[in-house]
């Protein structure tokens, strides 16, 4: 898959998998943060460097009210230290041999809870002593507050996996038509070491041999966890190349599903169908001249019997 | 179903009439089969009802209260009655000239509401000790209704007035256990709980305008449920 696609199937909006924001003293990434297990994750573009972290952070101040002021560090370690909220920083000495960390980057400081969208997960990975091919490992990432008087002064941190490995694909069972949109139902591929999180369905616009229209953009779906989604925003008459994609917890890939064919259009619902059989029926209230009279006797009939009582 | 009944009929028992509390009406849940013949007005098969949603037949939910009237021999009762119905097909679709099935969805989702009188044969019941009542009601109807398209926005509403007669039967769920049923009506005021099966044969078609389709039922719709006595 290019990378451009890929980037634009990570910046799709998230549908069924919750982004909560950093809570204080938490350190995630922004897109692959899973809220049960409380962790994030590096997925392998992430890790080769060929899409970013995006990384969020809520600062716990050890100096009272957060003031502002000076840099956020973020480091990387394989541990925290111990009884407290920091990573090990280099150049310090190290407690141990078994400690690996290391500075990933710096930031100013503009606010107690912070975005840095560029920090490298290849470093990052790197200064915790881990290399991308090591499915799994885990790391912790700190943002240490160093206020203006060089004091570290507040931490963040969170707790972080390497996950390279992406979902099989899965198949893509049929595609159905709508009115400017198509219905993609799918089945998750069976076996793989790491199982789908979420899906985007992706549509395509393609000649009568099924090759892509120059200048037409792919339409993608939302995100979801369900096996069927629709592709809206698509042209009726416009033939579409449909696929589907499965993403990890991590938000790695898996390849493009088989394609399927379909062509969207007018649809007509149950009164559309209705009125063009000729139905009779049109809509509002349309009660001959006995409903009024059988009102009225009801009406009559509640009068005689509250008099009666 | 039966399990449900069979609960039912557990907890909520019996109560001789010498020691029931005050009664006031009736209050109903149950639901009944219904397929409306809108198909009726169309010479052709399949009409559009058939050709959306299909053959079979879909099931009304319907809730009431009936406030006594008359409890001298059995009980006469006024009552007001709501319920929902919804079928969900697909919107057709046309490709090369042959209409086919599209993914969107459509529904026909139903209102009724009702103005009913029933009477009902208690009084074996009452006096004898029998669990059966047969029952008998006449019900001025108006169907407020409303189509939806596969986005679920309504495509159009309206209501569509006419009557109903039905006529059936309920069985005094407190003769399998009076003494839960005298509890109940300590804790609860509730006198008796009926298990009941009904026919009903409705006419709704704005009372025969040329301008509406028919909500009438196909043919008898079969209902059942559970009515409280209290």
């Amino acid at each position: 898959m290019r990378p451009a696609l890929l980037l634009a199937l990570l910046a799709l909006p998230v549908a069924g998998v919750a982004q909560a924001p950093a809570a204080s003293g938490q350190l995630l990434e922004i897109d692959n943060f899973d809220p049960v297990a409380m962790r994030s994750f590096i997925n392998a573009a992430q890790c080769a460097g060929e899409s970013p972290l995006r990384l969020e952070w809520n600062i716990v101040s050890l100096v009272g009210a957060f003031t502002g002021g000076g840099s956020y560090r973020i480091y990387s370690a394989n541990r925290l230290t111990d009884d407290t909220g920091f990573c090990p920083e280099e150049p310090e000495p190290l407690a141990s041999p078994e400690v690996r960390a290391g500075l990933v980057d710096s930031v100013a400081v503009t606010s107690a809870v912070q975005q840095k969208l560029d920090g490298s997960g290849a470093v990052a990975a790197q200064r915790a002593g881990f290399g991308c091919e090591v499915e799994g490992s885990e790391l912790f990432l700190c943002a240490h507050w160093v206020d203006a008087n060089s004091e570290r002064s507040g931490w963040a941190q969170g707790r972080f996996r390497i996950q390279v490995a992406a979902p099989l694909a899965p198949t893509l069972d049929r595609v159905g038509p709508g009115d400017g949109r198509l219905r993609a139902r799918w089945t998750v591929g069976a076996g793989g070491t790491v199982a789908p999180r979420h899906y985007v369905a992706q549509a395509t616009p393609v000649d009568e041999e099924g090759n892509p229209v120059e200048g037409e953009a792919t339409v993608f779906s939302s995100r979801t966890n369900a096996s069927e989604t629709w592709i809206s925003g698509l042209t009726n008459g416009t033939r579409y190349q449909v696929a589907v994609v499965a993403f990890s917890v991590g938000g790695n890939p898996s390849p493009e599903s088989n394609p399927l064919f379909e062509t969207p259009g007018p649809v007509e619902d149950f009164w559309d169908v209705y009125l063009g059989a000729g139905g009779r029926e049109e809509g509002g209230c349309a009660s001959g001249r006995a409903g009024p009279l059988a009102l009225l006797a009801a009406a009559a009939l509640l009068v005689a019997l509250r008099r009666r009582r | 179903v039966t399990r449900l009944v069979l609960a039912l009929a557990l907890v909520l028992a019996a109560a001789p009439a010498a020691a029931a509390s005050p009664r006031w009406g009736t209050f109903e849940i149950g639901a009944q089969s219904y397929r409306p013949d809108i198909d009726a007005e169309f010479a052709a098969s399949p009409g559009p009802y058939e050709t959306v949603f299909g053959r079979g037949r879909g099931w009304m939910l319907q809730l009431g209260v009936s406030r006594a009237i008359w409890t001298t021999v059995g009980s006469l009762e006024l009552g007001l009655r709501t319920g929902f119905f919804q079928d969900r097909g697909r919107s057709l679709f046309e490709r090369d000239g042959v209409v086919e099935l599209s993914d969107e969805d459509t529904t026909l989702r139903i209102i009724p509401t009702s103005v009913a009188l029933t009477y009902r044969f208690d009084w074996l019941v009452e006096t004898h000790g029998i669990p059966f009542a047969p029952y008998a009601r006449v019900a001025l109807e108006r169907y407020n209704w409303w189509v939806t398209d596969g986005a679920g926005r309504s495509r159009r509403e309206g209501a569509t007035n006419g009557w109903s007669v039905t006529g059936g039967l309920a069985f005094l769920l407190d003769f399998l256990d009076p003494s839960l049923a005298r509890e109940l009506d300590r804790d609860s005021g509730v006198n008796h709980t009926y298990l009941f099966v009904e026919l009903t044969r409705s006419d709704i078609d704005d009372f025969g305008s040329s301008r509406s389709w028919s909500l009438s039922d196909e043919r008898f719709s079969i209902g059942a449920g559970l009515m409280f006595v209290f």
